[in-house]
């Protein structure tokens, strides 16, 4: 086999050059900029690990923290097995009418953010929105202020999550599940595999790096959501924040308040949580379950 | 016997994909609903707008979009453009270089490649959004507020799209690559040789950039004042927020039309994105 004596390292320089001037040059100052005091004007002090040591004692950071954390942990656990059900439910439908029903489910995905934030407001929400009059009057329920009552908040985030992103990781698993060989399902179910045995120990293990896929993808795209909190919950954390996610609560102490060096350490302060979360769930993408063996 | 129970399998056949299409059906109307309202809207007048019934307007009234495209609100047409040349060339560098990257660390083997691929993968995992605050400061410096590069630029490389790439190339037998050597291709040629066998995997990958650079919307905001440098997000956001009456009726045209350019894109692309998504699983 001829292999080159160099690899071809000029196909690297513009991936490294966009990560060296637009990822670690941010990254630095960002770092600077935290733990700089929160001086508009003039040159701002140096501070150390003063703005990091104040979080500890904020309120809204442990709270736009944990609800960031319980946010992006409630969209994975409802859009992934939810899509993985709707991808069975796909391939059960006839062909003629499959491509419709899916577009219909992805067309959340293809919309900006905040157009459906935009929907959900004049839709679903509301005493008369569709959430209410079709879901909550029917089960005798007095009507519900989804985006102010603070115990709806983030169920409203998390539907809209719902809503943007079903289709597309439906898709996902649809021709993932399409990717798997016949030959395995065939073999188990000689040996006498019922139809949620195979599912278990056939597709799911051989589906795993397309789940992880899904998953870092959708846990990025969930975590900074902004436009969904923004429009919905109008620039704030909502009724006793119980809206309030760090993205926004970093944009809000930056560009509404103006104190850049907090925002700088909301913002860092939340990198390693996110960082650890991807790590995970891309090492056991990687991870290579053996079809067949119970994991 | 056996016949039997082959037409019994048969039935239950059918009542699973009845019972499937079903659920299918109500969950498509469920999600898809406010969007016929939306587009129906963009044709009622603003007195009829919020009675869902009838849903139909009664005529096409086309006031909304000749108002919307006229400008007297915000620069829709000028918007719309700068979105798209936004997204697009957001998704042509990021597609080429996260293509160029991942080719050289599924197919070469040199130094420190764990180290060095381990590393910058979760470098520019780390959302440009988290890092909005010191990205501004960033482009202030370098001149770049309020054109549109401050929006492409940081958008140009993708940790998503390097480990797509690099798992791509790592399912790409190295015969057709070592053929081309043997033909005596230099090293650069012979990766341009590559791109139509992943083409799949391009456009695939080149679809969710640009839906994702379509609906961009903290970075815009932040980079672009100028109405006329707006993407078109940020304006409607603006005639969401900006005027003491919101012109309902125009707002919903305006959103229908964002709705195009991703629609289209996604008929086109959806069945490389299939085939590209299907070889994820494939042994």
């Amino acid at each position: 086999m001829p292999r080159p004596s160099r690899p071809p390292f000029l196909l690297l320089a513009p991936f490294f050059a966009v990560l060296a001037l637009f990822w670690l040059v941010p990254l630095a100052r960002g770092l600077w900029i935290s733990m700089q005091g929160n001086t508009l004007f003039g040159t701002p002090a140096f501070v150390g690990l003063e703005n990091y040591r104040g979080l500890l004692t904020d309120a809204r950071y442990a709270h736009a923290l944990r609800n960031t954390v319980v946010y992006c942990g409630m969209v994975l656990l409802a859009v992934l097995p939810f899509s993985l059900f709707l991808a069975h439910l796909l391939r059960h439908v006839h062909k003629t009418l499959r491509g419709f029903l899916h577009f219909c489910l992805l067309l959340p995905g293809l919309t900006p953010p905040l157009v459906l934030a935009l929907l959900y407001l004049l839709v679903f929400h509301g005493p008369a929105g569709l959430l209410n009059s079709v879901i909550v009057r029917p089960l005798g329920l007095p009507g519900v202020d989804w985006i102010a009552d603070p115990r709806f908040i983030k169920f409203s985030l998390v539907l809209l999550m719902l809503w943007r992103w079903t289709g597309f990781m439906t898709l996902i698993f649809l021709s993932g599940i399409e990717g798997i060989p016949g030959a395995y399902h065939d073999a188990a179910r000689s040996e006498g595999a019922s139809a949620w045995q195979r599912f278990r120990h056939v597709t799911l293990p051989l589906l795993r790096p397309v789940t992880a896929f899904a998953a870092a993808f959708l846990l990025l795209d969930t975590f900074v959501l902004f436009e969904g909190g923004y429009v919905l919950l109008g620039g704030s954390g909502g009724t006793l924040d119980a809206g309030l996610l760090l993205v926004s609560y970093a944009y809000v102490t930056a560009f509404t308040l103006g104190n850049f060096g907090t925002a700088a350490a909301v913002s860092f302060s939340s990198l390693p949580v996110l960082l650890i979360a991807l790590f995970a769930i891309l090492a056991w993408g990687r991870s290579r379950a053996k079809p067949g063996r119970a994991a | 016997m056996n016949r039997n129970l082959f037409s019994t399998m048969r039935v239950r056949a059918g009542i699973t994909s009845v019972a499937a299409t079903l659920v299918l059906a109500a969950l498509a109307v469920a999600f898809a609903f406010p969007f016929v309202w939306m587009l129906t809207a963009g044709f009622k007048p603003d007195s009829a707008i919020f009675n869902p019934f009838p849903l139909l307007p009664r005529g096409l009234d086309g006031r909304h979009y000749r108002s919307l495209l006229s400008g007297e609100w915000i620069p829709y047409q000028r918007q719309f453009l700068n979105s798209l040349f936004i997204a697009s060339a957001q998704t042509a560098l990021a597609t080429g270089f996260s293509c160029a990257a991942g080719y050289v660390f599924a197919k070469f083997d040199f130094r420190f490649k764990r180290t060095l691929f381990v590393m910058a993968v979760f470098t520019v995992l780390i959302p440009r959004q988290v890092m909005v605050l010191p990205l501004f400061t960033w482009m202030n410096d370098l001149k770049l507020l309020d054109t549109p590069w401050a929006v492409i630029l940081p958008g140009a490389a993708t940790g998503i799209g390097l480990l797509w790439f690099t798992a791509v190339y790592h399912r790409l037998p190295d015969a057709i690559p070592d053929m081309a050597r043997s033909e005596g291709a230099e090293e650069y040629r012979v990766f341009w040789i590559t791109l139509p066998l992943i083409k799949p995997a391009i456009v695939a990958f080149a679809l969710i950039q640009f839906t994702l650079a379509w609906q961009e919307h903290l970075i815009p905001l932040v980079m672009l004042f100028s109405p006329e440098r707006m993407t078109i997000n940020i304006g409607l956001a603006s005639l969401n927020a900006g005027s003491v009456r919101v012109p309902y009726g125009l707002l919903m045209a305006g959103c229908t039309l964002t709705l195009i350019p991703t629609t289209l894109f996604f008929v086109l692309a959806y069945r490389h994105f299939r085939a590209a998504l299907g070889k994820l699983t494939e042994a």
